[in-house]
């Protein structure tokens, strides 16, 4: 039987919207309600899994916003049967202890001019205690791994770490190593050959840090401020002049 | 609590829905979220009922609240103090991060030869609930070791080159061009004592590829910590909540850190001020 279903336009009053709805035995199909029942089911484990899957995979973020919402304490800890003027001295001990400390770390700065080189950036910055003396570009190691045959390969970087200036040279000389060859394609020569010696390549002056790495100059500016060299740590005329003028033997040279 | 009135004209077809999609969801829920967040509230609110019990004195002159907190603070100080100090002793590049300075240092030796300024931070809900706790100092000293690192570019850009034959073959190689590197940075450093530190670079997806980049190195960190969650799980345990902080930097400053810090790297953590 069909049921037309007529529209009431009158005003709603809270009291007719809270009537029950008109439900008769007539209207119950239980085929209709099991199917109805079956979908809800369905479509609810579907959707809960769903929500399950994303409630497992972001559990960290979950978490995180229930700490928010849990009750926080804020409390300190105070001893009541301590006394306030031997706490008071003890606050005091407790800042010196603090400056002393702090002084100590403030210590580790080395007094004389410092160099430092950021090899990701490709900068130096010259340092007089905590004050920036000068800032300039350069060259640092490239992370070209070079292989000559299975046994001999090198890799160009920059090493990382504090070092010292152990030698100040005045327009060096480059003693070329094997890979200097290696890498233009010629023989290498025999250790004590003239053929190693090369002028005039490494600027006015080097500054040696240990382990054949040099702080010099270079004859190729156009790459200053690019990872191109063998490890060295290259700079241009100016930047070096300073450099040089300010550091001396012994000097702290960090590396990062 | 009447619940009738919820349920007096709810449909059955309604109620087997509601039922079906909150019994996976709670299953999952309880213990993956809820009891771990139970377990830390739990143990902090514990702790501090001991404390409190132990607290309690004559009632005669005591140290008042303001000169407890400045206790505590100078306290924390001398704990940061004392971290950099320990750093001071490593030859490497070593790490500390100043939340209460909005500074993250590379440190060598002490010195510090990079300071970069930290634009935004956060950090897990967790940490207040555990600096509360009288262990924090045990938490922050000694300087945290890291266990893991993962980052969107890689750690030492090295190119493989084969020597050349001759001297023709060497100039050809030399007139090729040098790779400029302009990669996005975001890296997480996996540290003991259950810390996670992510370092992101402030500047937006320079690329759509690196937006991809990124999308896939936060889907790895997501599944990396499901698959841990799983593991705890078949062990019968509840997962850990990770306490991490997440520091915006510049590119620049996160790609010098990320190529400056070593494997064995340690770190010197400062957190901001409570509230």
């Amino acid at each position: 039987m069909k049921r037309t279903v007529r529209k009431d336009f009158r005003p709603q009053t809270r009291e007719s919207s809270r009537q029950e709805p008109d439900l008769s035995f007539d209207d119950y199909e239980p085929e209709k309600t099991e199917k109805k029942i079956g979908s809800a089911l369905f479509f609810g484990l579907l959707f809960g899994l769903l929500a399950a899957f994303f409630v497992f995979i972001y559990a960290p973020d979950l978490r995180d916003a229930l700490f928010r919402l849990a009750p926080r304490e804020n409390f300190v800890r105070v001893d009541a049967s301590a006394d306030m003027q031997l706490y008071e001295k003890e606050l005091a001990k407790a800042a010196r202890t603090v400056q002393a400390k702090q002084k100590k770390i403030a210590a580790l700065i080395p007094r004389e001019p410092w160099l430092v080189i950021d090899t990701s950036g490709n900068q130096i910055f010259l340092m007089q205690d905590d004050q920036l003396l000068h800032k300039g570009v350069c060259s640092t190691g490239s992370y070209v791994l070079l292989r000559a045959s299975r046994n001999k390969q090198w890799i160009f970087r920059t090493p990382r770490g504090q070092f010292r200036v152990l030698n100040k040279m005045r327009k060096p000389v480059w003693y070329m190593p094997d890979w200097a060859f290696v890498e233009e394609g010629r023989p290498i020569p025999p250790r004590d050959s003239p053929l190693r010696y090369e002028s005039g390549v490494l600027g006015d002056y080097a500054l040696a840090l240990g382990d054949g790495y040099l702080i010099h100059g270079t004859l190729y500016k156009r790459f200053l401020g690019m990872p191109v060299t063998h490890g060295c740590v290259r700079l241009g005329d100016e930047d070096l002049e300073v450099v040089a003028k300010n550091m001396n033997t012994g000097s702290k040279v960090f590396i990062y | 609590m009447n619940l009738l009135p919820f349920f007096k004209n709810r449909l059955p077809a309604q109620l087997v829905f509601i039922f079906a999609f909150v019994l996976p969801v709670l299953i999952v829920a309880v213990p993956l979220v809820i009891l771990p967040v139970q377990k830390v509230v739990d143990s902090t609110s514990l702790r501090m009922r001991n404390m409190r019990a132990a607290a309690g004195g004559s009632g005669g002159a005591a140290p008042t609240r303001e000169m407890a907190e400045q206790m505590d603070a100078l306290r924390l100080e001398e704990t940061y103090a004392n971290l950099l100090l320990d750093l001071a002793k490593k030859d490497s590049v070593m790490l500390a991060i100043n939340l209460r300075d909005s500074l993250v240092n590379l440190l060598i030796k002490g010195v510090p030869v990079r300071k970069c300024r930290v634009s935004s931070f956060r950090m897990s809900q967790a940490i207040p609930h555990v600096a509360r706790l009288d262990s924090l100092h045990t938490w922050l000293y000694p300087p945290f070791q890291l266990l893991s690192e993962s980052a969107t570019i890689p750690k030492a850009p090295i190119r493989i080159m084969d020597a050349p034959k001759d001297t023709i073959e060497a100039e050809a190689m030399a007139g090729q061009e040098i790779p400029i590197e302009n990669n996005d940075v975001h890296f997480t450093l996996e540290f003991n004592r259950n810390l996670t530190v992510r370092i992101e670079q402030e500047q937006p997806p320079s690329s759509s590829s690196e937006f991809k980049k990124k999308f896939a190195f936060d889907m790895e960190r997501i599944f990396a910590e499901a698959r841990t969650t799983i593991r705890n799980l078949k062990r019968k345990n509840l997962p850990d909540h990770k306490l991490w902080i997440e520091v915006v930097v510049s590119r620049e400053d996160a790609k010098a850190i990320y190529r400056a810090i070593p494997t064995r790297l340690q770190m010197a953590l400062f957190l901001p001020d409570a509230d």
